[in-house]
């Protein structure tokens, strides 16, 4: 069973989102404000975040940074909502690394169609792309590393002409 | 001998030198002087234009300033009325689009109905008060006049502050004398500023506290103090409490639902009545908003042939409110 992890500080919204996941299937945790998202994230280890952007200690967005900027909660896919509406959070949601946007109010059926489609392609997708880049940067590393040596001993080589 | 600054229709000043020895100047000299009065005089006007541009440019400075904040504050109270809307908005779509497909048990219904009930109460304050906010804006908020007893209005707003006080497990202690009060003012007016302010008090401050509302006869006035024990708002934050658009922004304050719009319609309100409102608060102890309205009257012998309306407080778009709102569509219209 997939775990969804859900961050809102308004009470009736996390019992809306929880009975929402649950119904559909999901095992559902809930954190009350962004400054709880990190430990709930390492202690519940989700399969995905829905995470609220406007709460009282620290905001959705500030969490989202935390979360990426931690190796061991960079790969945890996360979907921000928002009720402020405002066209530049979208943009600031995606360049912080969420996975997905929602408006509120949702459509009926549009939450568990979001995870389902963040769990099931998008985030295998997401997944498959940062091996990918590793796998290239760990080539482009050992690349790096051949040519150092390559340069060395051509300069040892060099050097002991030079000396004979 | 004397030379004038400037031109004798615009003189911008003028040249003067005095001697006591008789015929002390000639033709020389004050061509000399006049000489020097027309080297002065542009850098006089040019002295002077320079401190006018330089004023006007404060005065832009300054009306720039003051719109960049207007503006700034219009923008975060939009940002601020599409969250308070959208929220409760999700609640109750959500919850009825579970009631419709969920196979829930009649615990759960009852709650999911309330939870549904309580929001649309909630929609209804914050549609009301940015109605009210727009008929400030027109210059068409207005008050309707009748006698009525002060006593059975609190009972009667009861009910509508146990909606908000049951779900912090509050309870409201009133101070009320045995004797009648009875006042010549809008009851449904004045039951919405002691609605809102005791709405404010339960807002701010713990579960599980008491709130006082004192209502007493004070000279020729009516009385009335509410009083919560929670955050307190600082010194700084009072000065701009009944201004529009404004809202304590912090931790504390974001915890809560709201606009700050209850603050400046309550002002209104008792200023339409031709009364005061003042707030007295610390951080940490808590806050009072008190009110004086005049109008008090003896008895019920001037009540009006018609009983006023009843304010129920948590009633969904009443007669009333159609008939203001129309008032607003037709001076719209009006004005196209």
């Amino acid at each position: 069973m997939a775990k969804v992890l859900v961050v809102d500080d308004s009470a009736d919204i996390r019992l809306l989102l929880s009975r929402t996941m649950k119904g559909a299937g999901y095992e559902v945790f809930q954190a009350t404000d962004g400054s709880e998202v990190m430990s709930a994230v390492l202690s519940y280890q989700p399969d995905i975040v829905l995470l609220d952007v406007s709460m009282p200690k620290l905001d959705g967005f500030t969490a989202l940074g935390q979360l990426e900027s931690d190796p061991r909660t960079k790969s945890i896919p996360v979907i921000m909502i928002t009720a402020k509406g405002h066209p530049d959070d979208l943009e600031t949601a995606r360049s912080l690394g969420a996975l997905d946007y929602m408006n509120k109010p949702w459509g009926n059926g549009e939450v568990e169609l979001r995870v389902q489609w963040a769990v099931t392609t998008l985030e295998p997708q997401r997944a498959a792309g940062l091996r990918r880049k590793a796998a290239m940067e760990a080539s482009d590393s050992e690349l790096d590393e051949l040519e150092r040596r390559v340069a060395a001993e051509e300069e040892g080589n060099r050097h002991g002409k030079l000396a004979s | 001998m004397q030379s004038v600054l400037g031109t004798t229709s615009v003189p911008l000043g003028a040249l003067i030198l005095s001697s006591n020895t008789p015929d002390a100047y000639d033709k020389r000299n004050l061509d000399f002087m006049d000489r020097v009065a027309n080297q002065i005089t542009p850098a006089i006007r040019n002295a002077r234009m320079l401190a006018a541009e330089r004023e006007l440019r404060e005065t832009l400075d300054r009306q720039n300033q003051e719109l960049f904040e207007a503006n700034n504050a219009r923008k975060m109270f939009l940002s601020t009325v599409s969250h308070e809307l959208k929220t409760p908005l999700t609640i109750i779509s959500g919850f009825v689009d579970l009631l419709s497909s969920d196979d829930m048990d009649q615990a759960e219904r009852d709650e999911t109905l309330s939870i549904v009930r309580r929001n649309a109460n909630q929609l209804d304050v914050l549609i009301n008060d940015i109605l009210d906010i727009s008929r400030m804006d027109a210059g068409t908020f207005k008050i309707s006049k009748s006698s009525f007893n002060v006593n059975e209005l609190l009972q009667d707003l009861d009910a509508s502050f146990q909606s908000f006080i049951g779900v912090k497990a509050q309870t409201i202690q009133v101070f009320m004398p045995d004797d009648e009060i009875w006042l010549e003012a809008d009851r449904t007016r004045i039951g919405q500023l002691v609605t809102n302010l005791l709405s404010n008090a339960s807002k701010y401050s713990p579960e599980n506290t008491v709130i006082e509302l004192k209502c007493e006869v004070d000279g020729e006035q009516l009385h009335v103090a509410g009083t919560e024990h929670g955050i307190g708002i600082s010194e700084e934050a009072q000065e701009q409490l009944f201004t529009a658009f404004f809202r304590v922004d912090n931790e504390s304050t974001r915890k809560v639902s709201g606009t700050g719009l209850g603050l400046v319609i309550a002002k209104s309100i008792v200023e339409l009545h031709g009364g005061e409102i003042r707030l007295a608060s610390k951080v940490d102890e808590g806050t009072t908003i008190e009110f004086w309205l005049p109008g008090l009257t003896s008895k019920k012998a001037s009540l009006p042939a018609t009983e006023p309306e009843a304010f129920t407080g948590s009633r969904l778009w009443a007669e009333a409110e159609y008939e203001a709102l129309a008032e607003d569509i037709d001076l719209e219209d009006g004005a196209e």
